[in-house]
């Protein structure tokens, strides 16, 4: 499954596919996203068609997570939902990832920076 | 001593001569003297005029052999003879001597002598009935006598002897025993007058005969006392005897023997009266003994049973739990006429952890009682002992409970000839497990409410007490809400109804089937009122014992609606546990279960399944999972089965919250998505991981 993948203005959006992000998919989906995290610094995962995340599938986030700010970049993610994130809140990722309601808020954020 | 008139028995013939000559002078006085006429009395010796008449030749010559005799005319005057007789001897003859033979006064005279002589034999037979009545006062003064005695002497050898004693002293120079037959065998229980005697066999003698025929035998004859075969030694010198039996209505108990070596006298109906009444005073003083024993005996017994009842509850029954959360006791004991060895103790180790102990002891009484009162103690001072020398925290393990109680008890068990069945049971609910320690006893059933069976869990260890150096083994069973464990002794299942059939463990089992879903309380009533319901009227032979268990986190609503799911363990059937999930949410579509609850049970089974997949079965394909799901009004239980590598919860590192690991959530977050989490594992490898989520 592919994810879709916009660029507006320096900030790549890639929207997962899929109903959800789990032990079935999480390798897959961390493989598909390596090179594009080895090139983008900003990057926002769009979670709005995602209905479930398990442990591999937050897995899977954090491993994104870790190799894009290895190489200084920085990820934000947008457009979860409920049952999501209060798993997040649940392992306290939420403290780890910056998390915002929707993509235009997650756009917003890296503009404010001034980056 | 009441005064009485007394009345010799005397029966010379003399007396009565006498008696009847005054009697005849005072009735023929006056006639004689208005007719002329003479009386006189004249016998083999002698003649004596009672009325003499001046004119009269005959009392003129007063001659022993007056010549008037034969009717013989002397003079003017005429002489009869009348015969006077006395129970057919002569008393003697009469004479009558009047003017003529016409007169008036003779025929009036025969009439009167005739009177005379039938008063006089009237007054004898009175003399003699008041002799009798003499003789029954005197038996009734005796027997008063010795009711004074008995309100004082308390001992019945005393009494016996004092009734010898007067036995013997009715007449001088009597001899007397009280002999008690007992099994064949003539027992002296007092002597008088004579040298000692010893038990000897009944014999065939007068004694025999006496006991035979229940009645009294008197000899007043020497001829005919030694013509008596085999009689009696002590009465081989006798010139009379009397023989009476002392008897009650139940059978004679002995004889009264009493004899004349020397003297006249004769045991007459006065005698045996008074005999006889010492007889039956006897016979009411060693009756009275007996059931004096018989009552003392009685008592004994039933301080026994008393105190055989207060070790019993005091020392073999110990005190159901009451304190448990989710597990619920009650105990039951009826017990025996005698006292048993059932024994029964509970061993609480923390809230989710109770031992039971039930056991038996062979045997009945109070020394069966009081082994099975040491072997309890012995469990708990192997429990005490173990539980300090193990690992902080973990419980010794029944089998080395129940090993090292039988190294303690079983040599002193053989010697007593004596051993002991039981059931050590540990029932745990981190694991919601039970272990079994099964030594020969009966088997304990199992209402497992998941599966709705009703089964028997059996282990095979010998009892204790059999063999020296026995090992023990357990068997492991999955507990679950709701399921009912059974122990009980044989006095349950041996019960017996009035045509021999025993009520058996199949009917047990039945009863617990169809109460199960009762409180453990309401069940032990149940089996309590079917069992002496079925083994009436008789009570029950051996003690009835029983504990119930039953386990709690029960759904306590009926309504359960149960779902299922079998699928292999392959990543791609995650997507078979969704739709599961949704089932289960349509399932609770009704109930008051948040959307918000609802995920995060979702979410753990998912998480509990790719932890099966990835780490029970390494990643290997194709194996078989389990899925079930209770829903109800409390609750929804999902349990995972698989059988794969055991999984330790507790081997888990705890997650970091950092970002700097990717893994390691499955277990907290499965941990903290539901209100329960329970893992197990049974003997046949099959794990169970149980997730509860309460509906609010």
């Amino acid at each position: 499954m592919q994810a879709m993948v916009e660029h507006v203005d320096d900030v790549t959006v890639v929207v997962l596919p899929g109903v959800s992000l789990d032990a079935s998919n999480a390798k897959e989906f961390k493989r598909g996203m390596t090179s594009l995290l080895n090139t983008q610094s900003k990057v926002v995962f769009d979670l709005q068609q995602v209905q479930f995340v398990d442990s591999s599938g937050l897995g899977g986030l954090l491993s994104c997570l870790r190799q894009l700010t290895a190489v200084g970049g920085e990820l934000k993610l947008c457009g979860m939902a409920k049952s999501v994130r209060d798993l997040f809140a649940l392992v306290r990722m939420d403290r780890i990832f910056d998390i915002f309601s929707t993509q235009a808020d997650a756009i917003v954020a890296f503009q404010e920076k001034g980056q | 001593m009441v005064n009485t008139p007394r009345y010799r028995a005397a029966t010379a013939l003399r007396d009565v001569v006498s008696q009847f000559i005054d009697e005849l002078g005072q009735s023929t006085e006056a006639l004689a003297h208005c007719t002329a006429t003479a009386i006189a009395y004249l016998d083999a010796t002698s003649i004596q005029w009672l009325t003499v008449q001046d004119g009269c030749i005959c009392c003129h010559q007063r001659t022993n052999q007056p010549s008037c005799l034969a009717g013989t005319r002397l003079g003017s005057r005429h002489c009869e003879i009348i015969e006077a007789r006395y129970e057919g001897r002569s008393l003697g003859s009469v004479i009558v001597c009047c003017d003529s033979s016409q007169s008036p006064a003779l025929a009036a005279l025969r009439q009167i002598v005739q009177t005379v002589v039938r008063r006089v034999e009237l007054e004898r037979e009175n003399a003699s009935l008041l002799v009798e009545l003499a003789g029954s006062w005197e038996s009734l003064e005796a027997v008063y006598e010795l009711s004074s005695d008995m309100r004082i002497l308390q001992d019945p050898a005393d009494l016996l002897d004092r009734i010898t004693e007067k036995a013997a002293s009715i007449h001088a120079g009597l001899g007397a025993i009280l002999w008690l037959e007992d099994n064949g065998q003539l027992v002296p229980m007092a002597t008088k007058n004579i040298p000692p005697v010893k038990t000897r066999p009944i014999g065939e003698g007068l004694i025999a005969q006496v006991v035979a025929e229940r009645a009294a035998i008197i000899l007043n004859s020497r001829a005919q006392i030694i013509s008596v075969p085999r009689l009696e030694p002590e009465l081989h010198q006798a010139v009379s005897l009397a023989i009476i039996p002392v008897a009650t209505r139940q059978g004679v108990l002995g004889v009264l023997e009493v004899w004349q070596e020397g003297g006249e006298s004769e045991f007459d109906s006065r005698m045996l009266r008074l005999l006889e009444a010492l007889a039956l005073q006897a016979a009411m003083v060693i009756e009275n003994d007996r059931l004096h024993h018989a009552a003392l005996e009685s008592e004994r017994l039933r301080q026994e049973v008393q105190i055989g009842s207060d070790i019993q509850q005091i020392l073999l029954l110990g005190q159901p739990p009451e304190d448990i959360p989710d597990i619920e006791v009650a105990a039951l004991t009826i017990p025996s006429q005698r006292i048993d060895g059932d024994f029964y103790e509970f061993v609480k180790h923390h809230e989710r952890c109770l031992d039971v102990i039930v056991g038996d002891v062979m045997g009945k009484g109070i020394p069966a009682a009081l082994l099975g009162a040491a072997t309890k103690s012995h469990f708990l001072r192997a429990i005490g002992r173990l539980g300090s020398d193990s690992v902080p925290g973990k419980l010794a393990e029944p089998t080395a409970i129940v090993s090292a109680v039988a190294a303690a008890v079983t040599k002193q068990l053989i010697d007593l000839e004596s051993f002991v069945t039981l059931c050590y049971a540990r029932i745990d609910l981190e694991k919601y497990q039970l272990d079994l320690v099964d030594c020969g006893h009966t088997r304990t059933i199992h209402l497992d409410r998941e599966l709705g069976t009703c089964v028997f869990l059996r282990g095979d260890n010998l009892p204790l007490g059999v063999l020296e150096g026995e090992s023990y083994s357990q068997i492991s069973v999955l507990l679950h809400p709701g399921d009912v464990l059974l122990f009980y002794s044989d006095g349950v299942t041996e019960a017996r109804d009035p045509s021999g059939k025993a009520f058996g463990d199949d009917s047990l089992a039945e009863l617990v089937q169809a109460n199960g879903h009762f409180s453990p309380k309401q069940l032990i009533e149940v089996v309590r009122t079917v069992v002496t319901t079925f083994s009436q009227p008789a009570a029950v032979a051996d003690d009835l014992t029983c504990v119930a268990i039953k386990i709690g986190g029960a759904p306590k609503c009926l309504q359960i609606t149960h779902t299922e799911l079998e699928l292999s363990s392959d990543l791609t059937e995650l997507v078979q546990v969704r739709h599961f999930v949704d089932g289960l949410r349509w399932l609770v579509r009704d109930l008051s279960m948040s959307e918000k609850r609802f995920s995060e049970l979702a979410l753990a089974v998912h998480e509990a399944i790719c932890n099966i997949i990835i780490h029970a079965y390494r990643r290997q394909s194709g194996q078989r999972i389990r899925l079930e799901a209770d829903v109800c009004m409390q609750q929804v239980t999902v349990r995972i089965y698989d059988w794969g590598e055991a999984f330790d919860p507790t081997s888990i590192e705890p997650p970091g919250f950092d970002g700097s690991r990717e893994s390691g959530f499955g277990v907290y977050i499965i941990a903290h998505s539901v209100d329960e989490v329970h893992h197990s594992r049974d003997a046949q490898g099959t794990n169970c991981i149980s997730l509860l989520k309460r509906l609010g």
